[in-house]
This record gives structure tokens, C-alpha cells and sequence, in this order.
């Protein structure tokens, strides 16, 4: 792994190199949205209302600058941060065991992507803060519903706690307890992305999160069947060093948009975490229909064994996008989660959330 | 079928789907949207381009420059 990181280190310097020896085309592009929601959420014992910004898509500024390094060679920085407040993976019932309550309090920056890259005929090397090669790999969805609701359902609401019968706040959380498990998300990397072949790519990546090693590898896959529509798929692995081995997880999605307008998107991964001695699984299902600016879609998933050996946590959801205008989009979900434990009774947790992502 | 084995043969058949597929660039749905922006109008961005093209090419006159005075005899 030294060799490479020396490698990419070298290819770094020759195109800073190319840069300072020829003048280069330079384009910059700044872009960002602001997604704020309104969330009613009813925990059996209790409801209230937040507002919040929706970390399905959340509200964030984006830097995007390349160059051409020299013939055939473009060198380029990708810096992304959010800025979020009452984050809505976060936000909770007051009085809840963990958490903030209704309020995260003053926003701060937070950092998606610092990195920089170089892309020739050969493919890309990406070096910094980034997505690791399998980030996003349960994650394929084409129902165009995605900014209400997707796989990662813990996005929103996942820091509510169920409670038991008697009204008492439980340690189990919505994100406890059914993760979508999608590998490793965003940290400092070095990543290498083929070219695409016939609609295909594969990414391998080698980084550091919380002073783990962690390493990833995935097979992207984006075609158009003419009339058969539109498919995108990508299977993943990600592999951390921890205190007790290695924790592996290993899954995918697959997502197929009719010309028709109808779509059905599949999800699964199961993760071996040794921390915990046993395998977690996820499964997602999503069927969907787009006309014209409206998008409707239901979904199911299962996170089983999670939180604890035997754990079912179930959710359901219908969502809702309407999009007049191609920076602007109005949305709607409702949903429930569900989790059935050994031993003990649980309340479900319903979700009604509005809200809308203007991009600017 | 065990759901865990959907997906390796969903894929597989993703695989031979590609065979025949027009290669489209995927886009996540939870990523900044592509198109027109509210206030970046069509470019979807605040795009600043360099005067680069005309910089490079005033250093390629440069350099040719310097390359014939090189091939001039020194008086």
C-alpha cells in the first residue's frame, strides 16, 4: 500500500509539475442547495413537531475546479461541506436517553469532500476526504423519490428511541437498529476508478477512519435498455481493522426505471461485525411510478440482528415528490418503523415529514 | 430464494443486460440535483472560467519565441 500511496504522491507532483510549467483551461463551478423539512414524529407515548434539515439530501455548498495538467491529463479539487441544523438523523423526543431533543443548536460546517484528483484514459485517482469506492453501493435508486425517502432510512428519524408499553424510553433507536449498512461513507482515502467499460466501473480504495485501516472495493454499473428503460446497479465490500478482527460488510442495490414510468429498486447487505460476534443483515425494497414532474414510490426494509441477536426492526414508507421546476422540488413522506424484540414490547414510531430542496 | 442470493443474480443480470446497454452516467438522487440552478440559471452553477486558452497560447509564442532566438548565432 506504501508503493501506491508513493505513486499517487508522484503523479500529485507531475501534474502540479505540468500546471507550473504550462498554462492550463481553468474551470470552477460552484453550486449548493438548502433542504429544510418540517417533521412530525409520534412515539406512542408522545408527539411533536421539528424543524429540520433533511440529511437525506442535506443543505450544503459545493467547489468543483479542474484543469487540463497537460495533454490528456486534467488534475482537479472537489471540496463539498453541509451545513445543517436540527440535523434530521438527529433530532429526538426530549428527555430521550441520548440525543439533542428538538434542536442541534448552532449549525456548524461539516466536512462532505476535500480532495483532489487526476483523471486520464486511464481512469481516476482520487486522493483526500472522499466517498470510499463503495460508499453509496446500497444506495442505486431511480424512482427520483430519493430526497424523501431511499435506503437509508435512518436519514430521518433515526435518532428517535422506541419506547416499551409502559411509555419508558428504550436504548434502541430507529438507526440502531435498522442501518442500511451502506460500507464505510466518506473519509481519507486514495481511490482508483477504472474508465468506464459497456456502462461498467470498478473502484477500490484504501483510507483511514477513526485510526482504523479501512479498505473497499465495488463494481458500478449505469445503462439506458432503450425501451426497456433505464438500470443501474453496484455490488460493494468494505473491509475495517478493529480491536476484534475485521468488520466486513458485503451488498448492493439494483434499480430499474421503466420508459413507462414504473421502477423497482432492491437493496442488501450483511455485515460480519466481529465487535458484536454476529452478522447484520439490511434488505430494502422500494416500487415506484414517475410521470411528468410527480414522483410516487412505497418502500420495505428489514435491519435484522443490529442492535441485538433477534432484533427485527421493520419500516415502511410512502413518499412523494413533486418537482415544478427543475431546481425545485416539494416533498412528502410518511412512514413507520417497527421493532420486534425478545422479551419485550415496543411501540412503533410514525413519521409525517414535508419539506423542499431548492438548489441554487 | 434466500434474499441474500437475489442480488448476485439480479447483478448477473445487469451483466448480460450490459451487453446490449447504452453506458448512462448515474446520478444519486441524494447528491446536489443536475440542471438549471434557482439563481445559477442553466449552467446549474456559478461557473468561472480563466482567460487560460488565450494565456496559453501567448506562452506557446513565448516559447517559440525563445526557441528561435535560441537557433539565432550569438553576435
Amino acid at each position: 500500500m506504501h508503493r501506491s500511496k508513493g505513486a499517487v504522491v508522484l503523479a500529485t507532483g507531475a501534474a502540479l509539475m505540468a500546471l507550473g510549467t504550462s498554462a492550463a483551461a481553468l474551470e470552477t463551478k460552484i453550486s449548493g442547495q438548502v433542504n429544510r423539512a418540517l417533521m412530525a414524529v409520534d412515539d406512542g407515548a408522545k408527539s411533536d413537531t421539528f424543524f429540520v434539515d433533511n440529511d437525506n439530501s442535506s443543505t450544503r455548498i459545493r467547489f468543483v475546479g479542474a484543469a487540463d495538467a497537460s495533454p490528456g491529463l486534467k488534475a482537479g479539487v472537489l471540496f463539498e461541506v453541509e451545513f445543517q441544523g436540527n440535523d434530521s438523523n438527529l433530532v429526538n423526543m426530549p428527555g430521550s436517553p441520548t440525543g439533542p431533543g428538538r434542536s442541534t443548536g448552532s449549525p456548524t460546517f461539516g466536512e462532505r469532500h476535500t480532495a483532489v484528483f487526476l483523471e486520464a484514459g486511464w481512469g481516476r485517482v482520487t486522493l483526500g476526504q472522499t466517498d470510499g469506492a463503495a460508499n453509496g453501493a446500497v444506495e442505486v435508486d431511480l424512482s427520483g423519490t430519493s430526497v424523501a425517502h431511499y435506503a437509508g432510512n435512518t436519514d430521518i428519524a433515526g435518532g428517535f428511541h422506541f419506547r416499551d408499553n409502559a411509555g419508558a424510553f428504550t436504548s434502541a433507536t430507529i438507526a440502531g437498529t435498522s442501518s442500511q449498512q451502506d460500507f464505510e461513507s466518506r473519509y481519507d482515502v486514495v481511490r482508483y476508478d477504472t474508465p468506464l467499460f459497456g456502462g461498467f466501473k470498478l473502484a477500490g480504495s484504501f483510507g483511514t477512519k477513526a485510526n482504523s485501516d479501512v479498505k473497499e472495493l465495488a463494481l458500478w454499473y449505469s445503462g439506458n435498455l432503450g425501451a426497456a428503460g433505464g438500470l443501474a446497479g453496484a455490488l460493494g465490500f468494505s473491509q475495517r481493522g478493529v480491536a476484534a478482527g475485521d468488520d466486513e460488510i458485503v451488498g448492493g442495490s439494483i434499480s430499474w426505471l421503466h420508459a413507462s414510468g414504473f421502477n423497482a429498486t432492491l437493496g442488501l447487505t450483511d455485515r460480519d461485525d466481529p465487535t458484536a460476534g454476529r452478522d447484520k443483515q439490511f434488505s430494502y425494497l422500494k416500487l415506484g411510478y414517475k410521470l411528468g414532474k410527480h414522483a410516487f414510490s412505497v418502500d420495505f426494509g428489514r435491519g435484522e440482528d443490529q442492535a441485538a441477536a433477534g432484533d427485527e426492526a421493520d419500516f415502511f414508507g410512502i413518499g412523494y415528490v413533486y418537482t415544478p421546476v427543475a431546481w425545485a422540488e416539494f416533498y412528502a413522506l410518511v412512514k413507520q418503523h417497527q421493532l420486534d424484540r425478545s422479551g419485550a414490547s415496543l411501540q412503533d414510531i410514525n413519521v409525517a415529514m414535508i419539506g423542499t430542496r431548492l438548489k441554487f | 430464494m434466500r434474499p441474500r442470493h437475489a442480488l448476485p443474480i439480479a447483478l448477473l443480470g445487469v451483466a448480460l443486460a450490459g451487453c446490449s446497454a447504452v453506458p448512462v452516467a448515474y446520478r444519486s438522487g441524494t447528491e446536489i440535483p443536475e440542471g438549471p440552478g434557482m439563481f445559477s440559471g442553466a449552467e446549474g452553477a456559478f461557473v468561472f472560467r480563466s482567460g487560460a486558452r488565450a494565456a496559453s497560447s501567448e506562452y506557446e509564442e513565448f516559447i517559440r519565441w525563445r526557441a528561435e532566438k535560441a537557433r539565432q548565432p550569438q553576435r
